[in-house]
């Protein structure tokens, strides 16, 4: 028997609904989005775009955009907005979906970018952004929750601080969208980007990119989207102005499900229970002797995402003994380098545990119970 | 007056908009069917929504405050087409 502890890689389980509706759209669902009378795919996505506003305060759900994953998202946004000499704002908790794209950017179109540095915990203090924001700039772009150590920040600070310095502010909610609550209007949000297969409890290969009224970018693929197919150039309309190309709807059928079992639910539900989580797994874990846990001390604003490691101890050693004893988990760096650096378990990184509203809470217990002889065994 | 002809064609701004004007009609359950746009009335293949002439009032108030952008509703008298209302919405 496996147990799965990389929910923040992607979530397992699925929820049931989303297996219903993925299965039902594979078998049952005929045609193509956009490019067939009777439109059932195109009100099936519809549907999908409909829960997602609701779960996030989007009026206009046109205006959420649908994309592969969160990194198609982010090079979306990111790509479709910055301009030659823009100044970013940005933290040291990024993942490298985020970094990448500012990196290249930096070269290609000249941005500068500024990174305001988390603390040894993983956290963001907004007045160190209001800091980077004496000189003028462009956008804010930064994570909601860490991928690495689970570190969530209160963003509506951000938001406000980002609109009185008349800067754009971009979420990255990969981590956060399906258990913190997040309300695009009340926290200001102008530009988001998430995944769908992660807290959201859809299927991989989907992902969103919202985009505020008002905020208008350049599309960054090109390429027929069933409509205006006189015309040469990318409609104007939202969202077939980004989503040329076939989209994974039999995947966007699953994640409208998810979202609905979410709203079902109810978000605080999901919250509550998953700091309850981290709050148990926490205990558990410090009750091990010789097991070092980084980021969050107080488990209060943590998601149950956790970096451990056996001092002086390669982590590889560690994740292997687990993997051997039937527990998934993810080892090294999660695409966050300087994450790492900031909670101080770079270069090595770490065996990251992570679990989700869907795990089984037996297999906690269990993990605390084959941890401690992991850990057991590495010392001997 | 034949079928046809009791019968109305509108357009939207957007496929989004038709998506969002065919939720409403189905709440309503009013009669309707989404449609290829009739080639003469535009050449971008997009999708039109068809109900019968006598609903066309009662779905215009349905669509009006939720700012939807009709682009224009049309009937064919005499195998040619005509607006009947010019584009709302905003
Ligand atoms: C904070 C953060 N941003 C972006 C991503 C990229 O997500 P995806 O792999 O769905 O593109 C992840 C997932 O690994 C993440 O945790």
């Amino acid at each position: 028997m496996t147990l799965y502890f990389d929910s923040a890689a992607t979530s397992f389980p699925k929820p049931p609904p989303v297996i219903e509706a993925v299965t039902a759209a594979l078998s049952s669902l005929m045609g193509n989005p956009g490019r067939s009378p009777g439109r059932a795919v195109e009100r099936e996505l519809f549907r999908t775009r409909e829960a997602i506003a609701a779960l996030f305060g989007i009026r206009q759900s046109a205006r959420i955009v649908f994309t592969l994953n969160a990194t198609s998202a982010i090079n979306m946004a990111l790509f479709g907005l910055l301009r030659e000499g823009d100044r970013v704002i940005t933290t040291s908790m990024e993942h490298n979906a985020v970094v990448r794209p500012l990196v290249r950017l930096r070269e290609t179109r000249g941005i500068s970018v500024e990174i305001v540095r988390g603390s040894d915990e993983g956290f963001i203090d907004p007045s160190d952004i209001a800091r980077a924001l004496d000189r003028p700039a462009r956008l804010i772009v930064m994570n909601h929750a860490s991928n690495v150590c689970g570190a969530w920040n209160e963003i509506a600070e951000v938001g406000r601080i980002a609109h009185e310095h008349d800067c754009l502010f971009m979420l990255d909610a990969s981590q956060s969208a399906g258990v913190i609550p997040i309300d695009v209007e009340r926290d200001r949000i102008d530009l988001m980007a998430c995944s769908g297969h992660k807290n959201l409890l859809g299927p991989s290969g989907t992902g969103i990119c919202y985009l505020a009224p008002g905020i208008d970018i350049d599309p960054l693929i090109f390429g027929g989207t069933g409509s205006a197919s006189d015309r040469e150039t990318m409609p104007e309309v939202l969202p077939e102005r980004f989503e040329a190309g076939t989209l994974n709807f039999h995947g966007l059928i699953g994640l409208g499900a998810a979202a609905r079992f979410i709203m079902e639910t109810g978000i605080q539900t999901i919250f509550d229970a998953e700091i309850a989580l981290a709050k148990e797994m926490r205990d558990r874990f410090s009750m091990i002797g010789g097991l070092e846990i980084a980021g969050p001390v107080s488990s209060g604003n943590r998601l149950p995402v956790f970096p451990i490691r056996c001092p002086g101890q390669d982590p590889a050693m560690l994740g292997n003994l687990l993997d051997e004893l039937g527990i998934m988990t993810r080892t090294g760096l999660h695409c966050a380098p300087w994450a790492h650096r900031t909670i101080g378990t770079y270069p090595l990184g770490a065996v990251r545990i992570s679990a989700g509203f869907l795990t089984p809470p037996e297999h906690i217990e269990m993990l605390g119970r084959t941890l401690e002889t992991a850990v057991e065994r590495l010392r001997a | 007056m034949n079928t046809v002809e009791a019968m109305a064609v509108v357009l939207f701004e957007s496929v989004h908009d038709s998506l969002r004007a065919e939720d409403i009609l189905e709440r309503a359950r009013l009669t309707y069917r989404a449609i290829v746009k009739p080639r003469e009335l535009g050449s971008d293949c997009g999708v039109a929504i068809r109900l019968k002439i006598e609903d066309i009032p009662f779905f215009m108030d349905l669509v009006s405050d939720r700012s939807i952008q009709v682009k224009g509703i049309f009937h064919q008298v005499d195998g040619e087409w005509r607006q009947m209302q010019p584009p709302v919405g905003g």
